[in-house]
């Protein structure tokens, strides 16, 4: 399906925001919609270019259906949203296992994505009612466009999910992304900051990939090596690859790549080994994907050095926030990460299958809980 | 008119309301003791924690007699969601899901906090031991560490210091299933209880008692008093804020009994139950206001006018029996007294049998041990009247077990 334009939503006269429907990011000049994104403390995740790059080869089947909000002819709010017909990570989570008479018909109105590591609506400071003003734009644009249910994908515990939790949102806990908070000035702070039992043995590691000849550097991995190495840990935990489908890869390294800050390991014969993907926006970096050869290598061999290099650079360039991602926990958290969850909220404007929505939501939250206690296991991984 | 008809999760006292009121009750539980199904007009037995399957059970029983469900209610904190649930599938009043979700979850209801902008306590979550041990970093010490979905003090401790953290996080993580622990910091103030009643979307006031707390690290409830004596200011600051906070939440057509404290910042809450208060409070609140919560939980729900009747006195002291130490309990039984409709004779209860062993109230394992309240219209009178029932009574504690017991050691124990 396809959006005839951009047109006025609703004259949601709320604090007097409107909110307007876009089809395209192409809609808005990429200066403005990458001002209001920074302003506000966003990620590459609310950036022009990843949603550029969303558009053009999206995981699936969407189509884009941005909520902007002015005030007057000043954009102070964004919230990039697909109309969600198929998602490879929203289908895994509805085989987990649905309630009785969920019945799912039709595409999902999503803010905005489960692959990527924030979503959500991003105002400018002082507009925090343009908020609630998009939410009531996204609810118009779901009854629109046909969609059963509506929500956000991958948002932080914060004043705004709080607020979505009082107007009924069915949410769940779906995945523990990781972050570290960037207090120090240098890295020889971030090395005396840490208990010496832990520092030595998180230099020891490292120290022992180095010695057996990893190199490790922070530099723009070639495209087709790294997604080849994405590909290979997906395979390595059982994930389909259609969770990030080479096209897709190629169209966010390509677009993303002026703000590149991966991490590529190689072995001493100079072949790639291993990669964080990753860029910085604005003072946050976010490492979203991680790649491993399949062979010879044991699975963490280049992992904390890989790890140290990543902080270290941050560090180094005055990064504020790292988000280090999804998984491995236990080894980011020896580097500093602070578990940070993602939510999913949905909810469908009908009382009885916003009841169901709870109950599906409930569910979601204890296997996302019974996986990081090691009770349950997931087979999609990043 | 046709009887209404109301899905009563569990419970036992609400019965009694129900039937006072004519209402045809469909009561729904694990397991229904004969003569409790005889009190009720459908009784159903089926999994309380299987949402679905409790929701076919109903559907087949309306179909099967041709009732059709006008709300449904649960005046138990464990089963009040399921109670939302039910009504929202069933398409019939009832307290709103998501309202019962936001009180049931103390995390929930602490970020609807924020997200509302009420003064909130400083919080934060770990799910897992390693975590936890982290979580002062946002909080601070001193912090009271929770389960974020249980009620009660058994699972609530105060935690001075990392040492005491690790502690608690260990021994509340201890069955190895997944618990989310939250973190709170330590509010420090006078706490009071607000019992209240949403109707559409308006909250009333019914009563606000001071409450008493005993010591860290459980805070069991030891006491509460009426009237609260606040300055009208505060009065008036602490009631407002539980009103917008109840908003917040979502509650509506439901009594709340919460409980809040005046911090030197201001009121800052610790709890909103969605449902009358438990024990002797409920009967106390309607002394003094006039409205009984469970009948008025009844009323609420069904959008019907509260009842209401003349307050019976002005004043209360409630205490419950607790020790300071451990101990084998003698007191006179003849002093026992249960509570007496339209009365206003003291009433003194005592959960142990004289002999038993009781444990001080801050031990993990101990807690309250019985109660005894007192009403009147003067303060003085009061007093006089807690006096004497405490030396009628005669509440002893014994360092050694009476004769008629043998000791542990003789048993073999």
């Amino acid at each position: 399906m396809l959006l005839t334009g951009s047109r006025m939503l609703s004259e949601h006269g709320q604090d007097g925001y409107l909110v307007r429907l876009a089809g395209s990011v192409d809609e808005v000049d990429p200066g403005e919609w990458d001002a209001v994104a920074l302003a506000a403390g966003g990620s590459i995740f609310h950036s022009h270019a990843w949603h550029a790059a969303f558009e053009e080869a999206a995981p699936g089947s969407v189509t884009a259906a941005h909520l902007l909000a002015y005030q007057g002819r000043k954009l102070t709010g964004i919230c990039p949203a697909y109309l969600t017909h198929d998602c490879p990570r929203l289908a895994y989570a509805f085989s987990l296992g649905l309630p009785r008479d969920l019945d799912i018909r039709g595409p999902i109105l999503l803010a905005h994505s489960l692959a990527s590591l924030s979503g959500g609506p991003l105002v400018l400071p002082g507009h925090q009612a343009a908020s609630r003003a998009i939410d009531a734009g996204l609810r118009l644009a779901a009854g629109d466009l046909g969609a059963w249910c509506y929500g956000y994908a991958n948002i932080r515990p914060g004043p705004f999910s709080g607020w979505l939790l009082a107007q009924g949102y069915a949410t769940a806990e779906v995945a523990i992304d990781y972050v570290v908070t960037n207090s120090w000035t240098t890295t020889a702070d971030y090395w005396a900051a840490m208990r010496s039992r832990r520092r030595q043995s998180l230099r020891g590691a490292r120290q022992r990939s180095l010695a057996g000849g990893l190199q490790v550097t922070a530099e723009p991995p070639e495209p087709a090596a790294a997604i080849t190495l994405i590909h290979q840990l997906l395979e390595a935990k059982g994930s389909p690859a259609d969770l990030l489908p080479a096209r897709f890869l190629e169209v966010v390294l390509r677009n993303l790549a002026p703000y590149e800050r991966s991490i590529l390991a190689r072995d001493a014969e100079g072949t790639p080994r291993a990669v964080f993907t990753g860029w910085r926006f604005g003072d946050h970096q976010a490492m979203w994907l991680a790649g491993l050869a399949g062979d010879r290598s044991s699975p963490f061999e280049p992992y904390h050095a890989m790890l140290a290099e990543l902080v270290e650079t941050a560090i180094r360039e005055g990064v504020r926030t790292i988000d280090l991602g999804r998984a491995n926990g236990d080894i980011k958290r020896r580097y500093g990460a602070r578990s940070a969850p993602l939510l999913l909220g949905l909810r469908s404007g009908r009382r009885d299958l916003d009841a169901l929505l709870h109950l599906w939501c409930a569910d979601l939250q204890r296997r996302n809980y019974a996986v990081l206690n090691g009770l349950e296991t997931a087979s999609r991984c990043c | 008119m046709n009887a209404r008809t109301v899905i009563c999760v569990a419970g036992r006292r609400v019965l009694e309301v129900l039937a006072g009121l004519g209402i045809r009750v469909i009561l729904l539980d694990e397991e229904i003791p004969w003569d409790v199904a005889c009190g009720v007009d459908l009784p159903v037995e089926c999994d309380l924690t299987d949402w679905q399957a409790c929701e076919q059970a109903v559907r087949k029983l309306l179909a099967r007699t041709g009732t059709a469900a006008d709300a449904v209610i649960s005046v138990r904190d464990s089963h009040v969601p399921l109670a939302g649930f039910l009504a929202a599938r069933l398409g019939i009043a009832g307290l709103p899901l998501h309202a019962a979700l936001n009180c049931h979850d103390k995390a929930r209801m602490r970020r609807v906090l924020d997200g509302a902008g009420l003064p909130n306590a400083k919080f934060a979550l770990a799910l897992d031991q390693k975590e936890a041990v982290l979580l002062a970093d946002a909080v601070g010490y001193p912090l009271v560490l929770k389960r974020t979905r249980s009620a009660g003090g058994s699972a609530v401790r105060l935690c001075a210091d990392a040492a005491a953290l690790a502690s608690v996080a260990a021994e509340f993580t201890a069955a190895g299933e997944p618990a989310e622990l939250l973190a709170e910091e330590y509010l420090d103030g006078q706490e009071y209880a607000v019992q209240s009643v949403t109707i559409s979307g308006q909250t009333e006031i019914l009563s606000v008692f001071r409450t008493h707390i005993g010591p860290a690290p459980r805070f069991a409830e030891v006491g509460y008093d009426f009237p609260c004596d606040l300055r009208p200011r505060h009065y008036g600051e602490l009631t407002r804020y539980v009103e917008r906070a109840l908003a917040a939440v979502g509650l509506d057509n439901a009594v709340a009994h919460s409980q809040v404290r005046l911090t030197r910042a201001g009121p800052r809450l610790i709890e909103i139950n969605p449902r009358p208060p438990g024990g002797l409070l409920a009967h106390v609140s309607e002394v003094v206001s006039g409205v009984d919560l469970v009948r008025a939980a009844v009323e609420a729900a069904l959008g019907e006018p509260l009842t209401r009747t003349a307050p019976l006195a002005s004043r209360f002291r409630y205490r419950c029996i607790v020790f300071d130490r451990q101990g084998y309990l003698g007191y006179d039984p003849a002093a026992l007294a249960g509570p007496q409709p339209g009365g206003l004779t003291p009433i003194v209860e005592v959960d142990a049998e004289p002999g038993d062993l009781v444990l001080a109230v801050d031990h993990p394992d101990g807690g309250v041990y019985g109660r005894i309240v007192v009403f009147g219209n003067d303060a003085d009178d009061l007093g006089a009247s807690f006096a004497d029932v405490l030396g009628k009574l005669k509440i002893s504690l014994a360092g050694q077990p009476p004769a008629r017991y043998p000791s542990l050691t003789t048993c073999g124990a």
